[in-house]
């Protein structure tokens, strides 16, 4: 990975950027909170101190969250574009988060004490993503427009979504609210003793990323140049599913649906950097991707006394005109 | 058999044709027959019971009703005559059928939402003789359903919109009624709604028997009360979503609390719904407050696997959590028309030093 003067002087900027972003975000709650219960509430927790109570078990897991799953996200929708050689792929868009979503609700309306527990629900939201994904890359062998691959990837989605409102008719209420709560996306479930959890996954997923750098680079060039630089691009595919379906079933399973990161930021990151070094885009996606998704949070806190806004609707209203402009600007 | 149906299409469809467009804001001089109730409001005139129901967030005029016994004769301009007792009913909540139940009316029901929701055991045997039709959720329910219900009345809850399809059901002499109960502020308000369904049923004299009766205990119980030396903190409701739901100030369930002699953490707050604050809010608020209620869970066990922070709430260390949500719909069933009892649960939740020495009616502590 090369990293040219801009890159350099972009990254700076990203990475000064993080920091204080993150500082706004721990600050920015509804209750005012002293600096010195941030530092106590890392370094010398006390539990009957309700400051210190807030920032451990409120502010640093949505706040770690907002960097995974922003970040995880738009990685994920990075390879699904470079997999796909269409700018408009991505893991909503594709029927990935609704594979997760599908399973999710199989688990949590089954009734059944393994499945509604935390570790089944990250197990079925994972499984669900791989399923669809694989589900997605069949289809992609079959058909070469970039339009009908997303058109399938819609349909995946309103399938998924249909069983889902078969399983909520006939669910209990108590698990038909469970799940609607789950399924309105939020930072703010999760809950300290999960970031393990969440960093495990994510760790494994970020570390398998830095394996298909190579031949994500060679992916741009095509197929066939692809293979002649002797990619095994059946197996690259196979990967980029893997990981792509650990990235966002971990995540979905934690935050519920989240959309348009991981169709938005990517583009983005390509219009910044104007590079085809994968490298240097999951980087640029790593830090866009959780710098996005932060700044909606700071916005969703700032506003929380007096309307409350799902994440997952913020991140659509930011999101979906930016992807018209990509496809207005394709059109151009 | 034949003769009887034409004719009593005939005098329903007469009975249609009386009515007029009037002004929404017009009222009768005469006072409400009704002490506490502010979504509807009664009147007699000449022997017919006059039926107003008032929206509640702009105090208008929805819908008039006359509710004849027989004569045809001084229905008033502007009213839609129906004819009462009743024949059937749809009754799409279950405090709707809760106050039928009370007046030992519930075999008019043949329609309700689902039945999974209903207590009622007439109504339950009534389904399993296909008498009783499910319609599922208010908004999507099929014209053709409510029509093989044969039904003349149909109540449902009006969450701010009319009844779909409601005038094409009025020509067919089924009239939709938004019951307001829900929206009422003060308990006895909701329960005055039996005097409607006493109307409405026939046996006027035995629900204005009933609310006399309801009010001087209700009454009774506040008296209680007063005599408790201490006034405990509380606070109610739970997560939906990010945002905690907790009832306003001014909200009926406020009244309870303040009735029982508890101190509502949020009762200087203003509206009769709902308030929502944000989890961090509501822990810093309510880390210390003595008693918990109204979680919606049936045990303390899912409160934690919903939400392991509750562990760090007192009421939650020291037990003092008491929820109605433990026997299916019972509570929304029958609270609505017995306040007294719900009353009664929250005074010696709170002040069991008054040792009022009854079991709880609808209340259950939740320490696993």
């Amino acid at each position: 990975m090369i990293l040219n003067r801009k890159h350099k002087i972009i990254f700076l900027i990203l990475i000064a950027l993080l920091p204080l972003l993150l500082g706004i975000h721990l600050f920015s709650g509804e209750i005012n909170i002293e600096f010195k219960h941030f530092w106590n509430a890392i370094f010398q927790f006390n539990d009957t101190n309700t400051s210190e109570v807030i920032v451990r078990e409120f502010r640093i897991p949505r706040m770690v969250i907002a960097v995974i799953a922003g970040g995880g996200l738009s990685i994920a929708g990075l390879f699904m574009q470079t997999m796909f050689n269409n700018p408009l792929a991505g893991p909503y868009i594709l029927g990935i988060n609704s594979g997760s979503s599908l399973f999710v609700a199989f688990s949590v309306m089954s009734g059944i004490p393994f499945l509604t527990s935390n570790l089944g629900t990250i197990s079925s939201s994972l499984l669900g993503a791989f399923i669809f994904g694989m589900i997605i890359l069949s289809f992609s062998y079959l058909v070469k427009s970039h339009i009908s691959l997303l058109l399938i990837g819609i349909m995946l989605g309103g399938f998924a979504s249909a069983i889902v409102s078969i399983l909520q008719s006939l669910s209990d209420p108590q698990e038909l609210k469970q799940f609607t709560m789950w399924s309105m996306g939020s930072l703010q479930q999760v809950e300290f003793e999960d970031l393990s959890i969440i960093l495990f996954f994510s760790m494994i997923g970020a570390i398998s990323s830095l394996f298909v750098i190579k031949p994500l680079n060679a992916l741009v060039l095509g197929e066939s140049q692809a293979l002649t630089l002797g990619i095994h691009v059946k197996y690259v595919r196979l990967a980029l599913i893997i990981i792509t379906a650990i990235l966002t079933g971990v995540i979905t399973a934690f935050c519920g649906p989240i959309a348009f990161v991981g169709l938005a930021v990517p583009n983005l990151v390509k219009m910044i950097f104007k590079t085809q070094s994968h490298g240097i885009l999951m980087l640029g996606c790593f830090f866009i991707g959780s710098l996005f998704l932060i700044s909606c949070d700071i916005i969703i806190q700032l506003v929380e006394s007096s309307i409350h806004i799902p994440i997952n609707a913020l991140t659509s209203i930011i999101g979906a005109p930016f992807v018209i402009a990509i496809v207005l600007k394709r059109l151009a | 058999m034949r003769l009887r149906f034409i004719q009593s299409l005939v005098v329903l469809t007469l009975l249609n044709a009386c009515v007029s467009k009037v002004d929404n804001t017009e009222k009768l001089n005469e006072k409400s027959k009704l002490k506490y109730a502010e979504t509807y409001e009664l009147f007699e005139k000449n022997g017919i019971q006059l039926f107003h129901l008032v929206n509640p967030e702009s105090k208008k005029i929805e819908k008039r009703f006359a509710f004849v016994k027989s004569s045809l004769d001084n229905i008033p301009t502007g009213y839609t005559a129906i004819q009462v007792p009743i024949k059937s009913i749809i009754a799409l909540s279950a405090t709707q059928i809760g106050m039928l139940a009370k007046l030992k009316e519930t075999r008019l029901v043949t329609g309700v939402s689902n039945h999974i929701y209903v207590q009622d055991q007439t109504v339950l045997k009534n389904f399993k003789k296909g008498k009783v039709i499910e319609m599922g959720d208010e908004n999507g329910i099929p014209v053709e359903l409510i029509i093989q219900s044969h039904a003349n009345l149909l109540f449902y809850s009006g969450f701010g919109t009319t009844f779909p399809h409601e005038k094409q059901l009025e020509k067919m002499n089924i009239y939709c009624l938004a019951v307001y109960d829900w929206k009422e502020k003060h308990p006895l308000g909701k329960a005055e709604w039996i005097k409607l369904y006493g109307i409405l049923t026939g046996k006027e004299q035995e629900a204005n028997t009933y609310f006399t009766k309801i009010e001087k205990e209700y009454t009774d119980l506040i008296q209680k009360a007063k005599k408790a030396q201490k006034h405990p903190t509380l606070f109610s409701g739970n997560m939906g979503g990010d945002v905690w739901n907790s009832p306003a100030g001014e909200s009926f369930n406020a009244i309870l609390f303040k009735d029982a002699g508890g101190k509502y953490v949020y009762a200087n707050t203003k509206g009769t719904g709902s308030i929502q604050h944000s989890f961090e809010q509501i822990l810093k608020d309510n880390r210390e407050t003595e008693f918990w209620f109204n979680p919606g869970v049936a045990s303390k066990k899912e409160l934690y696997d919903f939400q392991s922070k509750f562990a760090y709430f007192q009421a939650y260390q020291q037990n003092k959590i008491y929820s109605y949500s433990y026997s299916g719909n019972e509570f929304w069933e029958r609270s609505a028309i017995e306040p007294q009892h719900v009353l009664s649960d929250l005074i010696q939740i709170l002040h069991p030093e008054l040792k009022l020495t009854k079991n709880y009616y609808f209340y259950k502590q939740l320490t696993k």
